[in-house]
């Protein structure tokens, strides 16, 4: 798979949640998915050596921003109109993951990128540079849906067997507890390399 | 390729934050799944980026020729890691590639993998090249650990031998301008099992020569052994400078080059003719390891004159200072050995040559300086297509300053660029009568 497909599969997994909400008509919800439409493309324009990679993370934020004055303690507490129009929360919450797997297999392209410029710069052969590149871009693409369908998986099981049921919150704490393993776990690695 | 996925692996840790964050403010369950990908995903990677575990063989003949094409072959095996493994097998600067790449780069995903590489390369000139390592760079494709890069052990020598035609083996002898006795005895060739004597018995003969009939015969009761002949009519040895002299030229065409080229060709004819051949370098300096044969004779003796010679590299000092280990002289007086004395005569050598000359004459009264002209090898790559209008007269006019200060001593000239190989071998055995 070549980086330029890579590119477009990222950028068509970031468009349901924008689409849904320029779709609803609702103007709040119209402008917000506007704004994520076009941060996420102009996002993906910028080079990564340019902050392409932490500029993905700007569509995310919007939704998120854009969940959090919609539903919740912090829409109650501010007693704004939602954003998100209820009968879309649910969807564009659940199409949020479309994103990540985005930010994800745009972060791949970034890589590859880089990779391809320094292999050519070093003079590798370009057929044999390519057809590693590719290898790469398509084991990571695997590794992404590969992992949005076990994380999908993972919340129905959570939801539908009830012995798995712990709960929103305990299940919340308990995933920040594991964020905060995995993340020290590898930056200790980190620090010993 | 770290910086970037360590950029990545950042970004996606902040995501899962931020999904956590928006989960608990937004009481929306849904938001669980972003968190459970990000988690996912960063355990994957993380368990995959571990130390590759990689393995090359690299396949190439023992030995070939100067120039000749030579097929190398890697064959790589992958079995951990996730990331891009850069192998390169370092070829000398004396080889050109001539097809495919000694540098690849390959990808290993989540199954073991394995690849095979070929290219194809030529040595430009003679030498014993040691081939066995190849370097290679593993980039794990997460980022949590380093780039890791190293050697691996694989291969080995590989010899290159010159590209000559070797002259015929000579049917009959050729008449010499050298009076000297045609069968003086060898005393350094290895035994053969031609009875020549019986004598008394010294320390260290073998006890199988011991001759027991003769023994008993002897009145003075002492051991009586018996002798054989060694192989080897006569002796002759070669001794080749390496002096700065004869780096004049490329790497690949220079005086010292088409020296060695002469030692092969030579010894190779004289090798069915019973003649001792050993080999020495003239000049071995500070730091610098000296090449030397026994004189002797035989398959195997061919065979050790080759990795001495294959062995032998120019000096690069401009300091040009005759040295040769003391048993050479020894060697020479001892079994009255004709010198073929290698050289290049130029401004930086003749005044040393004239003295380290008289010094051998001492030991040799059979001695015969074979001078490389390198002119016309320099006026072949300056002028390209040229080189046979700057002739050997030529050469020889504008180094006759340096050769007329010589001692008389016979010597033969040879233009490598318009004079054969064969032409020079023949005119070394006219003069010899070897």
């Amino acid at each position: 798979m070549n980086r330029q497909t890579l590119s477009l599969i990222s950028l068509l997994l970031m468009m349901p949640p924008g689409l849904i909400l320029v779709g609803s008509g609702y103007t709040p919800a119209v402008i917000a998915g506007f704004s994520e439409i076009i941060v996420a493309v102009a996002a993906g324009l910028i080079p990564s050596e340019k902050g392409g990679g932490f500029a993905l993370f700007f569509p995310f934020l919007i939704l998120a921003v854009a969940m959090a004055l919609s539903q919740g303690y912090l829409q109650r507490l501010l007693g704004v109109s939602p954003i998100v129009p209820s009968i879309y929360e649910n969807t564009v919450a659940f199409l949020m993951v479309f994103v990540v797997l985005g930010i994800f297999l745009s972060m791949t392209s970034g890589t590859s990128k880089s990779m391809a410029t320094s292999f050519r710069q070093s003079g590798f052969d370009e057929k044999e540079y390519k057809s590693a590149l590719s290898s790469f871009n398509t084991n990571a693409t695997i590794l992404g849906f590969g992992m949005l369908f076990l994380s999908i998986a993972g919340y129905i099981a959570v939801s539908l067997l009830p012995e798995l049921n712990i709960g929103f919150f305990p299940a919340v704490i308990a995933f920040g507890i594991v964020y905060l393993l995995i993340f020290r776990a590898i930056f200790s690695q980190r620090k010993q390399n | 390729m770290v910086k970037e996925w360590s950029k990545s692996l950042l970004a996606m840790i902040l995501v899962g934050a931020l999904s956590g964050i928006t989960a608990i403010i937004s009481t929306n369950r849904f938001l669980a799944i972003p968190i459970l990908f990000v988690a996912f995903t960063i355990i994957a990677l993380y368990s995959l980026d571990r130390e590759g575990k990689f393995s090359v063989d690299a396949v190439f003949p023992t030995k070939a020729k100067a120039e000749d094409t030579i097929d190398f072959t890697m064959e790589t095996v992958s079995e951990t890691g996730f990331g891009f493994h850069l192998v390169e097998l370092p070829l000398p600067e004396a080889f050109l590639l001539r097809e495919g790449s000694n540098i690849h780069v390959i990808f290993k995903g989540f199954r073991k993998g394995s690849w095979k590489f070929t290219f194809r390369a030529a040595g430009m000139r003679r030498g014993t090249f040691l081939l066995d390592h190849v370097n290679y760079t593993y980039y794990p494709a997460l980022g949590v650990i380093n780039k890791r890069d190293g050697k691996l052990k694989t291969g080995g020598e590989l010899e290159i031998l010159p590209k000559l035609n070797i002259p015929k083996l000579r049917v009959k002898r050729l008449t010499s301008e050298q009076v000297s006795p045609k069968n003086s005895i060898s005393r350094t060739g290895p035994i053969s099992s031609d009875f020549e004597s019986v004598r008394e018995y010294q320390a260290g003969d073998s006890y199988r020569n011991i001759n027991w009939k003769a023994t008993a015969r002897n009145s003075s009761s002492n051991l009586m052994v018996n002798q054989y002949e060694r192989e080897g009519e006569k002796t002759l040895i070669y001794l080749l400078d390496r002096s700065f002299p004869m780096s004049r030229g490329t790497a690949e065409e220079n005086p010292l080059e088409y020296g060695i080229s002469f030692i092969f060709a030579h010894s190779r004819a004289l090798m069915k003719e019973n003649i001792n051949t050993g080999f020495w370098t003239a000049q071995s300096g500070r730091g610098f390891t000296s090449q030397s044969v026994m004189p002797s004779s035989g398959i195997e003796n061919e065979y050790r004159l080759r990795k001495a010679l294959l062995r032998t590299e120019p000096l690069a000092s401009r300091y040009v200072v005759y040295q040769v280990e003391p048993k050479f002289f020894t060697i020479v007086r001892e079994t009255r050995a004709t010198v073929l004395f290698i050289t290049s005569v130029w401004k930086e050598n003749y005044e040393e040559l004239s003295r380290f000359i008289r010094r051998i004459r001492k030991y040799s009264g059979n001695v015969l300086l074979v001078n490389v002209l390198s002119s016309g090898i320099i006026m072949k790559h300056i002028l390209s297509g040229m080189e046979s209008f700057y002739g050997k007269k030529t050469a020889l006019r504008n180094s006759s300053r340096f050769l007329n200060e010589l001692p008389r001593i016979r010597r033969v000239d040879w233009d490598p660029v318009n004079e054969p190989l064969g032409y020079l071998v023949g005119s070394v055995s006219m003069v010899t009568g070897i």
